[in-house]
């Protein structure tokens, strides 16, 4: 292994939270979810409703499975990226084991570089692992439970459900969810490189000040529009559901879905993505942001 | 014998607080170096210009490299102890060999396990179980497993019992120290390192005040003993420094004639903590 990957190690054994969040969720989803529905009639009802579905409108509408389990993955793992990221290169000046740090001949690019990386690839994809197995994990538990029912759970879940579209299309959110979230996580290093005490507050008062500022002074609100935009995430630019007719209204109409692509990944619109300048100056904006801590940790002498 | 560090000039402002005011020395190949002096001298700023860690006026060579702008580079041949208990809490001691036999080319990890084999330190503990006598030890035999061609150790005993402190500096002499290889060391506890020393920096108020090998101390600075009635005779010699011992006199004397000062009483070397004090009287 070379040294980033090391290092990337390293940003593990320190902060374990990043995986035993997602355990924990998991945990959760497949305790609960077949308790819920096998203590209360939900599990019938469900199982009258996919009785009552055609084999192609069963596939479509188990389409919703797998990204309905990763929802409560993507916001744990927003959590876990703003703690891991406030506090990744403050800890060590707090308890001053940069010292030890320093003594090693590791470069201070390649150490904030690794910091970066755990949290646009690691995380992400500690995440999306626990998410895929959480659903293979569910889908066998209600299997079970159906069968105990007299049900056939071949034919009403794991037939219908797209595993291996349904996997590429969560993978493919994690994914771009990161890039255009890249500015954010390097602005939370480059305040955590920052910050004497309270990276958190280092971390949202810059933010906080512009849009106060801008709205005292000139009455308008476009840097909370332009952050708004940000924080809302990548996925309207990187989804469509041009493919899906019914989506985009709130009731799917048993009609509509019969002419849905069975392919999960025909919803990714890469183009639109790729061609998106907020993902291009987001990008630009991350490397500034971490050229600014790789600075501060190799170069400002804090008197140690 | 080869510079290991050349320092000419080195000066270091924090605004307008000049913490050195241009040191010249050369620390040569195979020495061993107290850097002494009053707290707040400037002994941390010049130790940490030599590890790179802070930016200063003036010309420093460490290994021939500048420490600043090449600091990775010197890494891999510089080790250093900057305080005691900077290993982070979290770390587990095997992890923390898995970690630096992965990024330092000159780290020896069955060394290191060798010498842990001495303490009580086991592979399984993290830092935080471990007491700061422990935590030393640690520190110390993951320094001693690096090839490093000089060692820079910044009080690196504080706040130890004396037992740690002194198997610390026996360690280093017996497991670690040969002729290439170089330490540079500062420490509040002169009394303790004084004889593993073969030289010694004395710095005040961020100058140089002596820069001697402690051969040239021992040929350079006499004390002698003596008894009231001679205190002026030897007074009149132009004694460095002067104290009172149960009613005799002892002077310290720079450069005197040895025949001549064992007529006024009994001589022998000065210890490096008197002749500190001598010097820095003088220097006030």
């Amino acid at each position: 292994m070379n040294t980033l990957a090391w290092l990337m190690r390293r940003e593990i054994w320190e902060s374990r939270f990043v995986y035993i969040v997602p355990l924990v969720v998991a945990a959760l989803i497949v305790i609960t979810v077949p308790l819920e529905a096998a203590l209360t009639s939900g599990l019938d009802m469900f199982l009258v409703h996919l009785n009552d579905l055609s084999d192609v409108e069963r596939g479509a509408a188990a389409m919703v499975f797998m990204p309905l389990i990763a929802i409560p993955f993507n916001i744990a793992t927003v959590l876990v990226l703003f703690f891991y990221l406030q506090d990744a290169l403050y800890s060590e000046r707090k308890d001053r084991s940069i010292l030890f740090w320093k003594s090693l001949p590791v470069s201070d690019t390649q150490t904030v570089l690794s910091k970066f990386l755990v949290a646009m690839a690691l995380i992400p994809a500690v995440a999306l692992a626990v998410t895929l197995i959480t659903a293979l994990v569910l889908s066998l538990e209600i299997s079970v439970l159906a069968l105990f029912k007299g049900e056939n759970p071949y034919q009403l879940l794991l037939k219908p459900i797209p595993f291996a579209s349904g996997s590429l299309f969560i993978a493919y959110g994690f994914f771009v969810q990161s890039l255009w979230y890249a500015p954010l996580f390097a602005w939370l290093l480059l305040t955590s490189a920052f910050a004497r005490r309270n990276p958190i507050l280092w971390a949202l008062a810059p933010p906080l000040l512009i849009m106060l500022l801008e709205g005292t002074l000139f009455h308008s609100r476009h840097f909370a529009e332009f952050l708004g935009e940000r924080l809302g995430g990548v996925f309207p630019l990187a989804f469509t559901s041009e493919d899906f007719p019914g989506v985009h209204e709130n009731y799917i109409s048993r009609d509509s879905m019969v002419d849905w692509p069975t392919n999960m990944m025909e919803a990714a619109n890469i183009t639109a993505l790729l061609g998106s300048p907020g993902l291009w100056g987001g990008l630009v904006a991350a490397a500034a942001f971490l050229a600014g801590a790789v600075w501060l940790r190799r170069y400002r002498d804090e008197s140690l | 014998m080869t510079a290991v560090i050349r320092a000419s000039g080195l000066a270091k402002r924090f605004g307008s607080t000049h913490a050195l005011k241009g040191l010249d020395f050369t620390i040569e190949r195979g020495c061993i170096t107290g850097l002494i002096g009053p707290n707040g001298a400037g002994k941390t700023t010049a130790l940490k210009a030599i590890l790179g860690l802070t930016a200063y006026d003036g010309e420093l060579e460490v290994l021939g490299l500048d420490p600043y702008r090449q600091r990775t580079e010197l890494m891999k041949r510089v080790c250093f102890i900057a305080d005691v208990a900077v290993l982070p809490r979290w770390l587990q001691v095997e992890q923390a060999l898995d970690f630096i036999a992965a990024t330092h080319p000159r780290f020896r990890r069955e060394r290191a396990v060798e010498l842990l084999d001495k303490t009580d330190v086991t592979l399984r503990h993290k830092v935080k179980q471990l007491s700061k006598g422990m935590v030393t030890q640690l520190h110390l035999a993951l320094v001693m497993a690096i090839d490093a061609e000089l060692l820079v150790l910044d009080e690196p005993t504080l706040g130890l019992d004396i037992l740690f402190r002194k198997n610390f500096y026996e360690a280093l002499l017996g497991d670690y120290f040969d002729e290439g290889k170089s330490i540079l060391v500062t420490t509040h506890q002169v009394e303790e390192i004084e004889r593993i020393l073969t030289h010694v920096l004395f710095i005040d108020d961020g100058r140089l005040v002596l820069d001697e090998s402690m051969d040239t101390v021992a040929e350079k600075y006499v004390e002698v003993l003596v008894n009231a009635d001679q205190s002026d005779a030897a007074r009149a010699m132009g004694a460095l420094h002067e104290r009172e011992v149960f009613g005799k006199h002892l002077f310290l004397f720079e450069g005197a004639n040895r025949a001549e000062l064992q007529s006024l009483g009994e001589t022998h070397t000065p210890g490096i903590a008197d002749l500190f004090v001598a010097k820095m009287g003088k220097a006030a």
